[in-house]
């Protein structure tokens, strides 16, 4: 069962995924993007992790993607607008994508993979990441509300208006 | 430890200044606390428990001494960057970026887990695009912003890309379990070389190496001068300490894995970057390509692989971050007498600016590596630190580097001089102060290099 949810989840990643890249609306591309995020949601649930899958549905696909779909529309982008690059850099782009692509296949053909799930049914269940989070990763929990703070502080100062005009 | 939480608490003060209007004393105060900051380090040194908070950050002698760089450094910007701390609504927000960007900084030097090392390098950049678009009117600084987030933000994908390969394999955040995993035989090794190289590019990034560096020119050219100046000497020795950490403790036992790769980076970061810089006519450009040609040369203490090459680390780190100050410090005050920082506004000022002179004479010969100057010593430990285990190819690579150097150091030494002009360029009271700390910092390390080297 679980054989058959990840072959269709990966095909429907993969498939909007590519979809985001293809089409010419940009609109429609944030909206693909949309599906692929759902579709990662439902590997993270199938690797057990809860909390991770809710996680970034709430932030991936519900705030970041609004944010942007609401940016698409103010700025009126959903014209076929985009420029045409220069045949140079888009052979350039292709040949690293693909060695990167080439790297990454030859990477994981060859890692032995064991099924951590199985060893520890416990792994990823949303009560043992809090108690990771607030005991082993307390600094860095709090040390990113600094990390927070600062974007804050510069989306603010960006958007002021001068004092002196 | 101390000074973490000091100059967290000074940037919080920096907000609280906005609420409670007290915002004509935080340049002060900022300065005061980095000061106490300081002294709290040095009195953090030979700590006899140096982890914290379960291992999360480790403050062990050469982690208290790049701290100690990068306060420094962050005392003599604040000195030198009054200017933008006029009172013009924003002065609190630039204060708290700028602390918050150190408290990132630290984080980066005193890792132990890379989790930290991750949420460290974010503070700094996110701190970094937004003062880097500062100058909210000019377009140039918007430009600089922008190219910056996008090619950082890039770079990131890269650096956490890496991180999930090196934990897919070892299972650890930790760097010293990372270490024990290296060492014995590990299992899936092929997602560790991936790994290392997606995170090698990450920091390259960083440290604008070639052949990562094609934001930095752009970047510093079009952010506000001071800002240029932080970028150049705070993100460049937190992101080569965090580098050194990572891949001499980390990845030290695999270091076949990685030499070739960072040799060849470090080889064309030393060419490229100065041979590009002899072309330019614009002094904050020629200071960015030298930047990149420095970010060879730090290259070479990571690839020697040693504990000394820490050591000769944080002298390069400092003397480079002096003398770069003192650099910029001079092109703030020229650019904004004569509007513009090409090589021909600095005509004819030698005859009646005395301190001017003096401190690029004294910046550009230690930038170039001339004794007696800091930067002559702060190559010769690298050097002799690669040297002790490697052959002699990269090291005749620095040195036809630094010959090249010579020549557009010294152009600007001869542009002051050529010309006759009476102008005098008005110097206010921090910048007199930091060319003097600059000059004496550059010529009595240069003079007394065992004091920074006898430490440890």
């Amino acid at each position: 069962m679980t054989h058959y949810a990840f072959y269709f989840l990966s095909f429907l990643a993969i498939l909007s995924a590519l979809m985001v890249v293809f089409s010419k609306n940009p609109i429609h591309s944030v909206l693909y993007l949309v599906l692929t995020f759902f579709a990662i949601a439902g590997h993270y649930l199938l690797l057990n992790a809860q909390f991770l899958a809710v996680v970034h549905i709430v932030v991936y696909a519900g705030a970041i993607m609004v944010l942007f779909l609401y940016v698409l529309m103010l700025l009126n982008l959903n014209v076929d607008a985009e420029p045409k690059n220069k045949t140079w850099v888009k052979v350039a782009g292709v040949l690293s994508g693909g060695m990167l692509m080439l790297t990454l296949i030859a990477t994981f053909s060859k890692a032995e993979t064991q099924a951590l799930v199985q060893k520890d049914p416990s792994i990823g269940v949303t009560a043992n990441l809090g108690k990771i989070l607030f005991n082993d990763f307390a600094l860095p929990f709090e040390i990113s509300s600094i990390l927070l703070l600062s974007a804050m502080v510069g989306a603010i100062m960006l958007s002021k208006k001068e004092a002196k005009n | 430890m101390k000074a973490l939480l000091l100059v967290s608490g000074l940037g919080f003060l920096g907000i609280l200044s906005e609420i409670l209007n007290f915002k004509k004393f935080i340049y002060k105060l900022s300065i005061v606390g980095l000061l106490a900051a300081i002294v709290v380090t040095f009195l953090e040194w030979d700590n006899p428990t140096p982890a914290y908070f379960n291992n999360m950050v480790y403050f062990d002698n050469l982690a208290i001494s790049f701290i100690a760089v990068l306060l420094i450094t962050g005392l003599l910007w604040f000195l030198m960057a009054e200017s933008i701390f006029e009172n013009d609504g924003l002065q609190s927000d630039k204060s708290t970026l700028v602390l918050f960007s150190i408290v990132g900084a630290v984080c980066m030097v005193a890792y132990n887990n890379i989790t930290m090392l991750f949420i460290g390098i974010e503070i700094l950049s996110i701190c970094m695009y937004v003062l880097a678009g500062s100058k909210k009117e000019s377009l140039g600084s918007n430009e600089s912003a922008m190219k910056y987030f996008l090619m950082g933000a890039f770079a990131t994908g890269f650096l956490l890309m890496g991180i999930a390969f090196i934990y897919g394999a070892s299972a650890s955040f930790d760097v010293m379990e990372i270490k024990a995993y290296m060492s014995n035989s590990p299992q899936n090794i092929e997602l560790v070389y991936t790994g290392i190289i997606l995170l090698a590019i990450g920091l390259a990034f960083k440290i604008s190496a070639v052949p990562f560096h094609f934001w930095a020119p752009d970047v510093y050219e079009g952010a506000p001068i001071q800002v240029t100046a932080l970028m150049s000497t705070i993100v460049k020795t937190a992101a080569i300490a965090a580098f050194y950490k990572l891949f001499t403790v980390s990845f030290g036992s695999q270091e076949i894995v990685w030499s070739t790769t960072l040799s060849y980076i470090a080889a064309l970061s030393v060419l490229i970057g100065n041979i590009i810089a002899v072309f330019q006519s614009n002094v904050k450009r020629m200071l960015a390509y030298s930047g990149i040609s420095h970010a060879g040369y730090l290259l070479l203490a990571i690839l020697a692989n040693n504990a000394a090459g820490g050591t000769a680390l944080t002298y390069y780190t400092l003397a480079y971050s002096v003398a770069t100050i003192a650099a910029f410090t001079v092109v703030a005050n020229v650019a904004s007498v004569k509007g513009s920082s090409d090589f021909t506004s600095f005509e004819g000022l030698g005859k009646k600016n005395k301190l001017i002179t003096i401190s690029v004479i004294v910046s550009m010969m230690s930038l170039a590596g001339i004794p007696p100057f800091a930067g002559f010593f702060g190559k010769y430990f690298l050097f002799t630190s690669y040297l002790e285990n490697h052959s002699i190819n990269l090291v005749i690579i620095g040195l036809i580097g630094s010959a090249i150097s010579i020549y557009y150091y010294f152009r600007l030494i001869v542009n002051l001089f050529k010309g006759e002009s009476d102008e005098v360029i008005p110097l206010s009271l921090t910048s007199k102060i930091v060319l003097i700390i600059a000059i004496i910092l550059t010529v009595a390390m240069g003079i007394f290099p065992e004091i920074m080297n006898g430490g440890w």
